[in-house]
Parts: C-alpha cells; structure tokens; sequence
C-alpha cells in the first residue's frame, strides 16, 4: 500500500529539489507541467507571474510518484493553507487537476481533500520516462 | 487534410525549438489538440490506460 505525503510538505521539498537543477528531475517536471497545460489545468496566461508556482506544483507530483506516496491535503481553508506559506490557489489547482482525470481522488465529492493519487497518464508518462 | 499533432510532438518542440515551444500560441495548440483527440492526444500512455481521463 502506497503512503501519504502532506502536499504542502511535498511542495517544499520539490522547490528545494528543483533548485538542485537535477535534469532528469526537471525533464520530468516539465513534462508534467505540458500535461497539466494540455488539459487546462493550469494557464499559460500570466506564465512570468505564475511560472515558478506552477513548476513547484509539477514538481510536487514528480516527487509524490518518486516517492512512491499519495497526497494528502489536510484542509480546504485558504486561511490555514495561507498560514503554512502555500496560495490559496493550491485548493483551486487539485480540483481542476481532479475534474480532470490527472489526479484522482477519495473523497466523496471528488474533491480535493484528504488523500489522493496520481492518474494514469502522469503516472504513464513518468515510468516511461524513468525507463 | 491537416494532421492534429499529439503530446509527443510538442514534447520534440520543446527540445528542438523551446522558444517556440514556451509561446502561449503553443500552449493553446497544445490543449486545442488534447480536446480534439482527448485521450488519444497522449501516444505514450500505455495499453488499456484509463479511457475515461
């Protein structure tokens, strides 16, 4: 059985990787981030402004599947993910990411909360990669 | 007839021509083609992936 990392733990730690310019590491990422762009779930408007956030966010998912962990968002409220340092958007980018089919999760709602994984095709496209 | 291009066609841009690649007419290609094909947008994924996503 898979384990379960924090998202906003998973997003720290992916910026420190990052910043290790790793480049199988940022391949990844950036195939995950074409992945994400592909489906709409993140906009390519506003890319100087929002660029970075978005890598981190791919990233955190290159490191949850490297890991071997599912992810764990432990609360919806902008307030206390705001007061751990994360955008309030985090909230905004599972859910489209779930609506999606990219992220799936457990909830009942199908909503970003509590655990989820990775879909098929993140989880596709980063064994081939790592093949 | 023109050809719809697929997930590892813009993957070969970003290697071969990254400024053409990074361009929002590029991204905007990228997700017209992905809701054109759905699935079948990503020619990498594996036998029997979720035909659903």
């Amino acid at each position: 059985m898979l384990n379960t990392t924090d998202i906003v733990l998973l997003m720290e730690e992916a910026s420190k990787r990052l910043e290790t310019y790793d480049p199988i590491f940022t391949d990844k990422t950036e195939t995950v981030l074409a992945i994400l762009r592909s489906k709409g779930v993140i906009s390519s408007k506003r890319l100087q402004q929002n660029g970075k956030y978005h890598t981190i966010l791919a990233a955190s998912l290159v490191l949850a599947h490297e890991k071997n962990s599912d992810l764990y968002l432990t609360t919806r409220s902008q307030g206390e993910l705001f007061g751990r340092g994360v955008s309030t958007t985090l909230v905004k980018f599972l859910d489209n990411a779930i609506e999606q089919g990219l992220i799936l999760s457990q909830a009942q709602n199908h909503r970003a909360k509590g655990r989820m994984s990775l879909g098929e095709i993140i989880t596709s496209y980063l064994e081939s990669e790592a093949a | 007839m023109q050809h719809t291009p697929v997930f590892s066609s813009f993957m070969r841009m970003k290697r071969t021509k990254p400024h053409l690649y990074h361009s929002a007419k590029t991204h905007q290609q990228m997700l017209d083609a992905q809701r054109k094909l759905g699935i079948r947008f990503y020619d990498k994924l594996r036998h029997g992936a979720d035909e659903q996503c």
